[in-house]
């Protein structure tokens, strides 16, 4: 049996909120192995703790009990980071840099040497179709170019593992068509993606397993086809909506 | 460690030079000490006072200017890491390989560094005030002016950057104020006003860099003898000391704390 690289146990997380700073969980008992070179998606209606859940996965938050363990270390770790590419729902950052200001910034961070970073920011603005637009400042771009940055961005360090928080938010159908060829070539590549959706029809044609989430727990995970085999229902989209209904 | 602090570093001073709001606040920190200046001295020349009138007025304002700079460096300390968990580009920062302290240290630098170009600018524009106008230049006074400013600088990027990293802007600002300003409430209090206040002042003075401040209190101008300037070095040492306490108080609170989701 092959070593899991992403290890989630028993895992428990919940926000303070209002003046009494009032518990609520937000994650209940997560448990989820994911093996080297498998594509994941994450899916469940809003607020069920996808976003929670990665950035738990990401070391953004401390979970209250349980543990997440990346390569069999914990996410904060440097030589962990340095393994995973991150994008969030919407890419942050900061207006007053350029498309390539912005990724010199982050892929600098990240410890890629000058000359190696040079190169990877040309292929990977030429990959999500941004060359053009690399000497013009995020503030001018729209949400679809913003998010395709953050993708350039994700990838730029070349990661094992890279983990996606609804990459194709905003984006035309020309661009998540773009996000599914560049899935299908990472996980050619044999890298591991981890991503949140609530588009079923991209969750079906890029990945194999599948996580459902509702309120926090796990309804449902494995290999889509297995679970289709042992399901009444045809389409995934049928199977969501027999378990969140 | 080193190349990356300085990247954080860059962009924070990057920011601050692309963002014109901060640029034209420091118009107005400018503006607010030639003009005054330039008044006074008119106004002095006028009522046919003595030199020492309208150097006394300038070497004021040029104390009050910092006072002003001050507060703009709380403002980009304080918004240091505000801005960046407003804009959730926090996250985007915490998934490249950086550690927590290289991303603090980076901001303080930068920081620091538009602390230092604020000075060096006030500090060139007063003298070139007091050649302009045949005023005598007190350069004992400029000096120990200029290193104090500075040294307060790293105090108050020291203490507020990591306090905006763990609380929010009104939580850091009123715990800065508290620690900052701590020192200076204890020297008002004298020493046999209520033996409870005295047992509590003297219970600071041996944690805080009370005992080495008090000396300079009553000095406002060292003179730079042997005996006065360690005195001087010992109340920097002191309150830098008292500083770095904060700051790694707040590295400690940050390394087990949520920082995505707080703004």
């Amino acid at each position: 049996m092959t070593n899991p690289i992403i290890q989630i146990q028993d895992l428990h997380k919940s926000y303070s909120r209002g003046f009494f700073r009032k518990s609520s969980p937000v994650l209940n008992n997560i448990c989820l192995e994911i093996n080297s070179g498998e594509a994941w998606a994450l899916i469940g209606p809003n607020g069920a703790g996808k976003t929670t859940m990665l950035h738990c996965l990401l070391g953004f938050l401390k979970p209250d009990s349980g543990f997440v363990k990346i390569f069999n270390k914990i996410p904060t770790v440097t030589a962990t980071k340095k393994r995973i590419g991150f994008q969030s729902e919407i890419f942050y950052t900061y207006d007053f840099l350029t498309a390539h200001e912005v990724l010199t910034f982050y892929g600098s961070l990240s410890g890629i040497k000058k000359i190696e970073l040079s190169k990877r920011i040309s292929k990977y603005l030429k990959l999500l179709n941004l060359f053009d637009v690399k000497d013009v400042k995020v503030k001018n771009f729209s949400k679809g170019m913003l998010q395709r940055l953050g993708i350039a961005n994700s990838l730029l360090k070349e990661p094992d593992i890279i983990i996606w928080d609804e990459p194709c938010s905003g984006l035309d159908p020309e661009g998540r068509l773009l996000i599914t060829t560049i899935s299908h070539q990472l996980i050619s590549e044999g890298k591991t993606l981890l991503f949140s959706s609530h588009v079923l029809s991209e969750v079906e044609s890029i990945c194999n397993h599948v996580c459902l989430i509702k309120n926090g727990k796990i309804l449902l995970n494995g290999n889509i086809d297995e679970i289709k085999s042992h399901s009444p229902h045809k389409s995934l989209e049928d199977i969501y909506m027999g378990h969140v209904k | 460690m080193r190349g990356v602090t300085w990247i954080v570093a860059h962009n924070k001073i990057l920011g601050f030079y692309r963002k014109k709001s901060w640029i034209s606040i420091f118009a107005i920190i400018l503006v607010c000490f030639i003009f005054p200046v330039l008044l006074g001295i008119k106004w002095y020349s006028k009522q046919d006072c003595t030199v020492n009138c309208s150097k006394e007025w300038i070497d004021g304002l040029y104390g009050f200017s910092f006072f002003v700079e001050y507060i703009l460096l709380s403002l980009l300390a304080v918004y240091a890491f505000q801005e960046e968990k407003q804009s959730k580009s926090l996250l985007s920062i915490l998934s490249t390989s950086i550690s927590r302290i290289e991303l603090l240290l980076g901001k303080m630098l930068g920081c620091l560094v538009i602390h230092c170009f604020f000075i060096a600018v006030l500090f060139v524009t007063h003298i070139l005030i007091c050649l302009k106008f045949q005023l005598p230049i007190t350069f004992n006074f400029y000096i120990s002016e200029f290193i104090d400013n500075i040294f307060y600088g790293v105090m108050i990027i020291l203490i507020l950057v990591s306090l905006s990293l763990v609380f929010s802007t009104p939580v850091s600002l009123s715990l800065f104020i508290i620690f900052y300003w701590i020192t200076i409430l204890f020297q008002l209090i004298d020493n046999d006003v209520h033996i409870i206040l005295t047992s509590f002042k003297k219970i600071l003075y041996y944690v805080t860099p009370l005992q080495v401040e008090k000396s300079l209190f009553e000095m406002s101008v060292p003179s730079f003898s042997n005996d006065e300037l360690t005195k001087y070095i010992l109340a920097r040492i002191g309150s830098l000391m008292y500083s770095i306490v904060i700051f790694m108080m707040c590295l400690v609170l940050t390394k087990n704390s949520d920082l995505s989701l707080k703004d």
